[in-house]
């Protein structure tokens, strides 16, 4: 049996064929997409060899490429490297997802993955980068199933950690967005505590967030929402506008303007803008009445809370035996 | 020949292919122009430079020179132009600088009459002016290559190099323009960024920090491609210390926000090494040798920060303490707790500054008021650092915001901890005092006296000493004991002479004698008080107090003289005058001086905030009903309704709608009359909404809604209809401080006219569908009664908030009684005698007074102070307004307080005057019957007890008592033991 049936992923690729279709452009013009994708193969062999042609004939484990009359059989097995016809339409794809379109680069990026799919352990990173384009693609078209399903699948074959990682949040933000949220949230705790205090993506303290405002936790949901935002620098953070978003929506249940302000402020500061979800729409708004009536009581406030800390003085202290962490438990606020 | 030297040189330095080009450009003239020898000299030279010899091809070119310089052949100017490069860059090379300066120079003197210098000779030439040491020269041919070749690399190289100069020669400011102008380009991103990160360095290397701020913040830094991001950090975080240190919090959490924290900016630094390098690698055939030496001392630059990062501290803790603190001082507590939680927990950083974040950890706790978790943190600090000197400073917050927060129990148990684990601490003084300060509020007069002496006598003189020995004598004074606290005033008096205190010493001489009703003594003090200090702070109190001497004294119209002395910038002291002098004009029942008199308050035009307007608007209409002139009433109290209704501090809003009632129904007897006045009342609203409301749209707004109210009670003739109404509107209208109102009222209604249950639904209804902050003082008081009453949870919060909010609203003594019972019902007689006491000094007079009273003398019974106990069921039976059930009360607890006492037969003589007395209260008639057999069976009377059993028998309204039982074992028990005993037992 090949890797890619044995990992499922013959329910995903039966799924995909069998995707539903989409409205399509003229120039989405399905025959011209098979045009595309029908165009000539170049395949290295481990022999060295290289064949170019169309494919005429395609099995579990060998495949046919016909340049003319003649006919170039060989084992996939013996496959080096592949070059597939249709490049271009990762452009296309690239397009749609810049556009915001994510229904039409499924359908595109789906061709692709169709195509591909029986090579997926000759493929390079660049050439396996559609499949991760479509897990993504999936969560955004609210198919998180077929992302779970996707990433299984393409897993074994990727290497890069920088992708791997991609798709272990994938996993978490699917996890999530189908409610299973005792999953969601053990996943968000491992990936906050798997990435130490200066990760760079915030999702699983965003997921956390957004399970506690939720379920109307808006002091908890801040506490969490606050961390990656106290301990981020200008240094790029993933999903850092979603953060700040979340933390205002905290900020806006408990009422506390004057936290509200300060991570207003800030999120400019950083050239954060508004995370387009729907969610954020009525904060958004509060945000915008209010931040103009506190703006002007900001310097006031902040003089207000000025604490007069006396001085710090220098001296060794004696090392605690025992466990003196252990009455702060309950207190902490940091997630552990 | 062509071919050869694009072999030799090409691979080595590719920004000479264009001189070499220039040389080999026309190699058939060259034959013509060299003889053999020059030639053979010149290809020397030329191999000797393409094989890097730049010493060796020095020396030949120099050759050349000395032995063909005067060759017409030489001094061709094209053969010039190709051999002067050669040359002059070969002496750089070399090391030679004065002669490759004077070469470079020749050339761009020579060829002067180009349309511009030649790029590469210009620019080397500054090189080797610089390295001739002749620096200034330096800086001006770079200026010149800036000027001439704006937009090759070579100008950002030349900025750069112009800059240095600058620096090395002291003019930093113009260094950093320069690097500033060219950062700020449209230049090579990299070299734009480099130039931008020097000048910033040099800003902060000269402390220029008013150059250094902008130049970090004006434009964002590309933190994810830029080379030196460690140098970067670096500055950044020198910057975020200046302005934390300047108490520009924003600005330092910005500059902080910078840095990259040092476990993350070792692998990111290391990682742009390798991409530079790896740039290099790529595009070495197209980079010219000026930004070859950029880039390998740009690796090299890096790879020194690398070094310096493995070798320093993490600076990272630090970072983190600094913005921690910024954070802190902006408010923002939850952030600024989650980093100093962090730090504190963190065993791998030094103990100092563990230290230090753990103690703004408690800060940071204090600041989000969590006093609890404050509190755990803090006792989690001093047992991690036992000795540190910030221990005793951070528990000292603590009870400090324990007592902000009028928590004084609380504030105590903290204070008390110092004062026990800091014997010697110089702050040991403070925390007595405190504590005293604290058990005065608390009422608790003994424990602060203790803590006042001890704050007075143990320690060297300080201000403390004297507030401590001052605060003791007002113990006194609170306590009531005058003849105690006129003798310690006498004494602080003595002592204090010359201290700045005496005056208030004076002042509460006066008011103690006030207390002990010395009415001509105290008017004497106050005098003298007035004479010798007339500006002092104490003065319009002693002014009011005067005022009330007099009016003590019957000397009203001197009374009025005194009060009408204070002024509005008195606040406090005038609002009471005022209302004194209402007081004294409604005793005389002048009620057109009343009506005036509060007329004009209202009409004040000299106090933005009249307080108590409604309470006095309210004793305008109360006049003008007793005047009869109940059509003035009625517009004033639909205005005031209409201001004030919605208003919680607003006091009188009860007794507006109960008058209001009668005023209504008394109109609505004469409907003609009540249309008459309705005309007259419009303009009547019109002239008070001008008197209430400041602005035109709250004038018209108040006019509008007052009108409305009167049409409304117009067309009602139901006074209860209309409160259903507009209870309903205000609802709607959310104006739920005014719909409380209406609700209470309308329970009120009910409970006088017996609809009991319908009333308790009613505060039900409050209690269920608004929070404690929506309700003013009465209403709290009813729902926590009612929810004492049914004894469901609920009723603590309502009394505590009406402590709270309310603190001087006759309504607390409902709160007092409602809390002391709590506490009694759960065992806890201090706390409830506590609150019985307050009640008892300050709302004496109160409805509830009879029981409350008799439940302090049960309380002091449970807490052995029998003699107290007796004196206060003495006091009872003393009062004329208190008989009936609570003389009944007292009498019983008299008969307790005996039996405790061991006096049997004074005991047994208030029982038996309760079941002589007071036979309508059959809980007390039966306890007095069995106490009273029980006394006499102890005493061997046991025909008296026998006969005391029987009468409870046969006291019919017993029948049902609970206590029968007991009544009936007992008497059948001495019928068994003592068959010979006959009396009026319950068959006969």
């Amino acid at each position: 049996m090949k890797n890619w049936i044995k990992t499922g992923f013959l329910c995903t690729s039966i799924s995909l064929l069998t995707a539903a279709p989409v409205n399509l452009s003229a120039s989405d013009d399905p025959a011209e997409l098979m045009a595309q994708l029908a165009g000539n193969y170049d395949v290295r062999l481990t022999s060295g060899r290289i064949i170019s042609g169309e494919l005429s004939e395609l099995t579990d484990e060998s495949m046919t490429l016909r340049q003319g009359n003649a006919s170039f059989p060989f084992r996939i097995n013996q496959i080096d490297r592949i070059r597939f016809p249709g490049t271009s339409l990762i452009e296309s794809v690239e397009e749609y997802l810049a556009e915001g379109n994510p229904t039409a680069a499924r359908r595109l990026l789906e061709a692709i993955a169709r195509q591909r799919q029986p090579f997926l352990s000759k493929l390079t990173e660049d050439q396996l980068r559609p499949f991760v384009q479509l897990v993504d693609v999936y969560l955004q078209t609210d198919d998180e199933e077929r992302a779970l399903a996707l990433i299984e699948t393409i897993r074994p074959y990727l290497a890069n950690p920088v992708v791997l990682q991609r798709l272990n949040e994938n996993i978490l933000t699917a996890m999530f967005q189908l409610g299973r949220d005792e999953e969601a949230a053990q996943l968000a705790r491992d990936q906050i505590l798997s990435q130490g205090r200066y990760g760079d993506s915030s999702l699983g303290f965003a997921i956390l967030t957004e399970m506690h405002l939720n379920r109307g936790e808006a002091e908890q949901a801040l506490w969490l929402a606050l961390q990656p935002i106290v301990f981020s620098n200008d240094y790029p953070m993933t999903g850092l506008a979603r953060i700040y978003g979340l933390a205002l929506e905290a900020t806006m249940s408990l009422k506390d303007q004057p936290q509200a302000l300060a991570l207003l402020t800030e999120m400019e500061e950083r050239g954060l803008t508004w995370p387009p979800e729907d969610r954020f729409e009525p904060v958004r708004q509060w945000a915008e009445q209010m931040v103009e009536k506190l703006a002007r009581q900001a310097g006031e406030q902040a003089e207000a809370n000025q604490f007069d800390e006396g001085s710090f003085a220098n001296h060794e202290s004696i090392e605690p035996k025992e466990d003196l962490n252990l009455p702060l438990e309950n207190i902490r606020r940091l997630l552990r | 020949m062509k071919k050869t030297l694009f072999q030799i040189c090409f691979p080595r330095l590719l920004l000479l292919t264009g001189i070499l080009l220039f040389w080999i450009g026309s190699p058939l003239q060259a034959q013509r122009i060299f003889t053999e020898t020059l030639e053979s000299l010149v290809s020397q030279a030329i191999e000797a430079f393409g094989q890097n010899d730049f010493a060796q091809a020095g020396d030949l070119f120099l050759r050349i020179k000395a032995d063909y310089g005067d060759e017409e052949e030489y001094q061709d100017l094209n053969f010039l132009r190709r051999l002067l490069p050669l040359k002059a860059f070969s002496l750089l090379q070399a090391e030679r600088y004065p002669a490759a300066v004077e070469v470079f120079s020749q050339y761009l003197e020579t060829f002067a009459s180009d349309p511009r210098p030649n790029a590469f000779m210009l620019y080397n030439y500054g090189v080797a002016l610089r390295r001739a040491g002749r620096v200034e020269d330096a800086g001006r041919q770079f200026a010149r290559f800036r000027e001439n070749y704006p937009n090759r690399i070579e100008a950002a190289f030349a900025a750069l190099q112009q800059a240095e100069m600058l620096f090395a020669k002291g003019d930093n400011q113009a260094g950093i323009a320069i690097l500033k102008e060219f950062s700020s380009g449209e230049g090579n991103e990299t070299l734009r960024t480099q130039a931008r990160l020097v000048a910033l360095q040099r800003a902060l290397e000269n402390a220029a920090f008013d150059l250094a701020i902008p130049l970090l913040f004006d434009r964002p830094w590309d933190l994810e491609t830029m080379p030196e991001i460690a140098s970067l950090s670096f500055s950044a975080l020198q910057v975020g210390e200046h302005l934390l240190r300047l108490n520009d919090d924003r600005g330092a959490l910005r500059a902080f926000r910078m840095v990259v924290p040092a476990d993350r900016l070792l692998p990111l630094q290391n990682k742009r090494i390798e991409e530079v390098k790896n740039m290099v690698r790529t595009t070495a055939a197209s980079l010219s040798p000026v930004a070859r030496d950029y880039y390998v001392s740009l690796v090299r630059r890096m790879e020194q920060q690398v070094e310096v990062l493995q070798e320093m501290d993490d600076y990272t803790p630090n970072l983190h303490l600094l913005r921690g603190q910024a954070l802190l001082r902006l408010g923002r507590h939850r952030e600024a707790w989650l980093l100093f939680e962090d730090l504190s927990l963190n065993e791998s950083i030094s103990t100092e500054l563990r230290e230090n974040a753990h103690y703004r950890w408690i800060l940071t706790a204090i600041a989000i008021d969590l006093p609890d978790e404050a509190l755990t943190i803090a006792r989690n600090f001093t047992r991690r650092y036992p000795d540190s000197p910030l221990a005793p400073e951070a528990f000292t917050l603590i009870a400090q915001t324990h007592s902000e927060a009028q928590r004084y129990t609380e504030a105590n148990e903290v204070l008390g901890d110092l004062i026990l684990r800091f014997p010697d601490h110089p702050l040991r003084q403070r925390w007595l005092f405190t504590r005293g300060f604290h058990y005065a509020i608390l009422e608790n007069f003994n424990r602060a006296r203790a803590d006042f002496i001890d704050a007075r006598d143990d320690f060297s003189a300080t201000q403390i000493t004297t507030s401590a020995d001052f605060w003791l004598a007002l113990t006194y004074f609170f306590e009531r004991d005058f003849d105690r606290a006129l003798r310690e005033f006498n004494r602080l008096a003595q002592r204090y002479r010359e201290h700045p205190i005496y005056p208030e010493i004076l002042y509460r001489r006066a008011s103690t004698l006030y207390g002990m009703r010395d009415l001509p003594q105290t008017l004497a003090e106050l005098n003298r008080f007035l004479d010798q200090h007339p500006l002092h702070l104490r003065a319009p109190e002693a002014l009011v107090l005067k005022g009330d001497v007099l009016m003590g004294k019957g000397q009203l119209d001197e009374a009025i003289e005194v009060f009408s002395r204070l002024t509005p910038e008195q606040d406090g002291q005038f609002v009471y005058a005022v209302f004194q002098i209402a007081k004294i004009h409604e005793a005389r029942n002048d009620l057109e001086a009343l009506a005036e008199h509060f007329t004009n308050y209202a009409s004040r035009t000299d106090m933005a905030i009249k307080p108590r307007l409604s309470e006095a608007l309210y004793k305008v209409a109360w006049a003008y009903r007793r005047l009869e002139r109940e059509a003035d009433a009625l517009p004033l109290f639909a205005v005031t309704l209409s201001a004030f209704g919605n208003e919680r501090s607003a006091g009188e809003i009860q007794s507006i709608l109960t008058a209001l009632g009668q005023t209504h129904t008394r109109f609505h007897q004469d409907p003609a009359a009540f249309q008459r006045d309705a005309s007259i009342n419009q303009e009547q609203v019109t002239e008070l909404a001008r008197t209430i409301a400041t602005s035109s749209p709250e004038i018209e707004s108040l006019r509008r809604s007052s009108l409305q109210l009167l049409r409304q009670l117009a067309a009602e003739n139901d006074f209860e209809r209309w409160i259903r109404a507009a209870r309903e509107t205000a609802r709607n209208e959310n104006n739920l401080v005014w719909y409380s109102r209406l609700t209470l009222h309308l329970a009120e209604r009910m409970t006088d006219t017996r609809r009991i249950e319908q009333a308790n639904v009613l505060y039900l209804d409050l209690h269920r569908n608004l929070s404690p902050d929506q309700l003013d003082a009465p209403a709290l008081a009813r729902v926590g009664e009612m929810l004492r009453n049914f004894e469901m949870p609920g009723g603590e919060v309502y009394f505590r908030q009406l402590l709270r909010d309310f603190p001087h609203s006759g309504d607390r003594a409902s709160a007092y009684h409602g809390l002391g019972l709590l506490a009694f019902q759960k065992n806890d007689y201090e706390t409830a005698l506590e609150f019985f006491e307050r009640f008892n000094q300050e709302t004496p007079t109160h409805r509830l007074a009879p029981e409350v009273f008799s439940l302090t003398g049960q309380t002091m019974i449970r807490l052995g102070q029998l003699q107290e106990a007796i004196a206060m069921f003495e006091d009872i039976l003393q009062r004329r307004e208190m008989r009936g059930r609570a003389h009944a009360e007292a009498l019983s607890g008299l008969g307790e307080a005996h039996v405790l006492l061991g006096r049997r037969d004074e005991a047994i003589a208030y029982f038996q005057r309760v079941y002589t007395l007071y036979r309508a209260f059959p809980d007390l008639l039966a306890r007095a019957y069995l106490e009273s057999a029980r006394l006499f069976e102890e005493r061997g009377d046991w025909q008296a007890a026998y006969n005391t059993y029987a009468e409870f028998l046969a006291t019919s309204s017993l029948q049902t008592s609970p206590l029968r039982s007991t009544a009936t074992r007992e008497f059948e028990r001495l019928a068994r033991e003592y068959p010979r005993l006959q009396a009026n037992s319950p068959e006969s």
